[in-house]
């Protein structure tokens, strides 16, 4: 599909004033509120395809619709990866889908969350402008860090057309461990690896179980999997255990109900018991069938509704200077308030 | 109402105890690093807590009085000249370090803070800040998250944005915010983002949240000399393209190796046309030596190589490179620095235009350039007293803008646009991309006082300059030659 097509598509469905639902692989149905008034759906899942690769650039710019599995796979033939890991939600779930949510996989306290590595944006308005942000140079600071503002901004701001990314290279050797441990002295064990610099990449608690992914120089990797297992008795598991839990492919997300992830730093006091822990104690997760708020009010949440009838809020609320900011924002880029129109608050 | 009147200055002394506003102790303020630009303030204030702050800006909201934050003034950009009409608001006061969490690798800085101030303060527990602007020693973290600065580190460890947690924000109605938070997500759009390098514009930062990294434990950085530049670059992106991410990757061309030299006595080849310093870390020596053997192995074309591994060698390695700015500076009256990003491929072929250009305009110039992260830094050599000579100099700066915009990059990496390349910013950006910037503006500061005029031009500032936007990467007219 070429952009004048995509640009088109967006004038002739958003142009009219009616509300509207972007739509990339639709794997993500659970994150973010449901839409506050009549819309029409705006399919952008055929704008796919690499515009410029250059490995030795660490730069790929992709359309919007491109499918993560596929882009996964072509930087892994270079030797390259998303250091963001975003979450694999499916298969048609999209890069552009990637973005817009914003989600981040293990690898967020100790490789950078998806905006970091966002270098630039293509981003179509309701009367189908194009306007490009950032670029596909490492470094840029002219201009405001719009690029980097479309990261999570599910959709609200306009249709993201195209996105380039930085990639990095994949490291020489990865293993997963685990070890039987509780909770709070999991976390500690957590703060304390990354504290000394040990080449850890994802670390998360669950079911009674400490588990932590090694990356990186293969002797090393190699030389501080010998010790946790003879010092503290770890073992080597499944290394697909990340990406499940991330795509909410883990028996963990199989229930009826919502559920709740609180974020926080990760030496905050255990409050209540989790079903997870993850990015090493930054945030914590309850998927049981009625999970409370109360406990944890004071931090940042977000709830993955279960229903898809249910119009509840699903972000922790702004303060209110932020949210005037926000709604601002909200009219600057999209006048008409049409695109995904109260996905992300109410408001906006 | 204005900055003149004199109900505005008794209400300012009332707020502050620390108003300047006679012309001898205001010539202070009249420029930041770019001196070229120089203008007296109106008045400057220098607050010493959030709630003067605060009250300061709302004084100056309800007299339309706009403002010019200022840290240490080490800016390149102009993002911090002053105004005529408007308050200078120096936060040279806000120089504590308000909390170290050692566990957490954090700190709280107030945003006069110096760069290297908050790096020097956890040293002692083997923690670092890692964005590590030639300025260090007096640029402020203030400073650094209004530019969104660098350093010679970035590729591997990312830019201020990539190791800023939160910030508390004085916003243009005088109210505090919190933006981010010490938890990996908060809720709504990432207004951190777009705080970094916003130049002052969109809010006061008055408090910082920074990470902190344990140091690396071995460290070896490799000095290699090439005859040509295209051969350096040539290795630069063998060693990028092989899976290695070095965390410091720098060249230099000719004229800056022989003014370092000559400066710093870094014990660099004189002759070479070209050097690279890159700096390799990990957490163990065998690591660290795996990795540099991989790089020898891929710089064949080189004419020497020269290992250093003892803190002082790797030091005086880097001493040159980090003096080049004031080493090239012995080399005329005055030096203009430039600081446009290119995709690192086409560095051979810029660096071949800004030599002919060089010959055009009359004026020498010293090249050096982030090379792992393809930003470069052209010093061009000139004499502010001879009028000709500073307009030659403005102007072959403004092309090596527009060459960078043609290559696909961009004319700032690092340094911002302040006032010193308002003009090219109607050639990188459309018309209606520089509408939406104005609109962010507005979102923040509806009455357009926080830093006005800067970083983002008025539409009918671009007709007068009469620049036409260059889509990324295509040449205006690819049909005709250019010279």
């Amino acid at each position: 599909m070429e952009l004048s097509h995509l640009t088109e598509a967006v004038k002739e469905t958003a142009g009219k004033g009616t509300a509207v639902t972007i739509r990339g692989g639709g794997t993500k149905g659970w994150l973010g509120r449901q839409a506050g008034r009549p819309n029409m759906a705006l399919d952008v899942s055929a704008y796919q395809g690499v515009l410029d690769y250059r490995p030795e650039e660490l730069m790929i710019r992709v359309k919007a619709g491109t499918r993560l599995q596929e882009l996964n796979g072509l930087l892994a033939q270079a030797g390259q990866f998303l250091p963001f890991e975003p979450p694999l939600s499916g298969e048609a779930a999209t890069i552009g889908g990637a973005v817009a949510a914003g989600l981040s996989g293990a690898r967020r306290p100790y490789a950078g969350a998806l905006r970091d590595y966002v270098l630039g944006t293509g981003l179509i308005s309701a009367n189908g402008e194009y306007r490009e942000f950032g670029g596909q140079v490492m470094k840029n600071v002219a201009g405001y860090d719009v690029s980097r503002l479309l990261a999570g901004s599910l959709g609200i701001l306009g249709v993201i057309a195209d996105i380039s990314i930085k990639v990095l290279p994949l490291p020489e050797a990865e293993l997963t461990l685990t070890l039987e441990r509780d909770a709070a002295t999991s976390i500690d064990l957590f703060r304390s690896m990354k504290r000394q610099g040990l080449p850890v990449s994802a670390a998360c608690w669950l079911g009674g179980q400490a588990y932590l992914r090694l990356s990186g120089n293969a002797d090393r990797v190699r030389l501080v999997a010998k010790q946790l297992k003879s010092a503290q008795g770890a073992g080597e598991d499944d290394p697909s255990l990340w990406a499940r839990l991330d795509g909410r492919q883990h028996g963990l997300f199989a229930g009826q109900g919502d559920c709740l992830a609180f974020s926080c730093e990760a030496g905050e006091a255990l409050r209540q018991g989790y079903d997870w822990i993850a990015w090493g104690g930054a945030q914590r997760w309850l998927c049981t069938d009625a999970p409370s708020l109360a406990e944890d009010c004071g931090l940042a949440w977000v709830r993955h509704a279960a229903s898809a009838t249910d119009t509840g809020e699903v972000f922790s609320p702004l303060p209110a200077a932020l949210m005037q900011i926000h709604s601002a924002l909200k009219s600057t880029f999209d006048p008409g308030r049409v695109f995904n129109p109260g996905r992300m608050y109410q408001e906006l | 109402m204005s900055i003149a009147s004199r109900k505005f200055r008794r209400r300012l002394a009332a707020i502050c105890s620390s108003v300047i506003d006679d012309a001898e102790r205001l010539a202070v303020y009249e420029s930041d690093g770019l001196t070229a630009k120089r203008q007296l303030p109106g008045l400057v204030a220098i607050p010493q807590t959030v709630a003067e702050v605060q009250a300061l800006v709302r004084l100056c909201a309800d007299f339309a009085v706009p403002i010019v934050a200022r840290g240490a003034g080490t800016g390149l950009s102009g993002g911090a000249t002053p105004l005529a009409d408007g308050l200078l608001l120096s936060l040279a006061k806000f120089n504590r370090i308000l909390s170290v969490d050692d566990e957490g690798m954090t700190a709280v800085v107030e945003p006069g803070v110096t760069n290297l101030g908050v790096s020097e303060a956890v040293a002692s527990k083997g923690l670092y800040y890692a964005p590590d602007p030639s300025s260090q020693i007096a640029c402020t973290l203030g400073g650094n998250v209004a530019e969104n600065s660098g350093g010679v580190h970035c590729l591997k460890y990312g830019l201020t944005l990539h190791n800023v947690l939160a910030l508390k924000v004085v916003l243009a109605d005088g109210s505090l915010v919190a933006i981010g938070s010490g938890a990996l997500d908060s809720p709504g759009l990432d207004l951190l983002a777009l705080m970094h390098g916003s130049e002052g514009m969109l809010g006061i930062v008055v408090e910082v949240t920074v990470k902190l990294l344990p140091k690396p434990a071995h460290t070896q950085v490799l000095m290699a000399a090439f005859e040509e530049v295209a051969d350096a670059a040539q290795a630069v992106s063998a060693i990028i393209g092989s899976g290695l991410v070095p965390a410091g990757l720098e060249l230099m061309d000719g004229p800056a190796i022989q003014a370092a030299e000559a400066y710093a006595q870094a014990g660099y080849p004189v002759a070479a046309g070209a050097l690279l310093l890159l700096e390799l870390d990990g957490g163990t020596k065998d690591e660290v030596h795996q990795a540099a053997e991989a790089v020898q192995a891929l710089l064949g074309t080189a004419q020497s190589m020269t290992w250093a591994e003892s803190a002082a060698d790797r030091q005086r390695l880097w001493a040159g490179r980090k003096a080049a700015f004031p080493a090239v500076g012995r080399l005329a009256p005055d030096y203009y620095c430039m600081d446009g990003t290119i995709p690192r491929r086409e560095l051979p072929g810029v660096l071949a235009r800004i030599s002919e250009l060089s010959t055009q305009y009359g004026l020498r110039v010293a090249n050096v350039f982030h090379a792992g992260d393809g930003n470069l830094h052209p010093l061009i050599l000139y004499d502010a007293n001879n009028e000709d000579e500073l307009q030659r100099a403005e102007q072959f700066g403004s092309d090596i803008l527009q060459l960078c915009i043609a290559k696909g990059g961009t004319i700032t990496g690092e340094h911002g646009v302040g006032v010193e390349k308002i003009n090219e910013m109607c050639v990188q950006f459309s018309p209606s991309e520089l509408t939406l910037f104005h609109g962010v503006k507005a979102a923040f500061d509806p009455k357009g006082l926080l830093n006005p005029g800067k970083a983002v031009p008025t539409l009918s500032r671009c007709a007068e300059f009469g620049a036409m936007h260059v889509h990324s990467g295509e040449e205006p007219f690819p049909h005709l030659e250019r010279f």
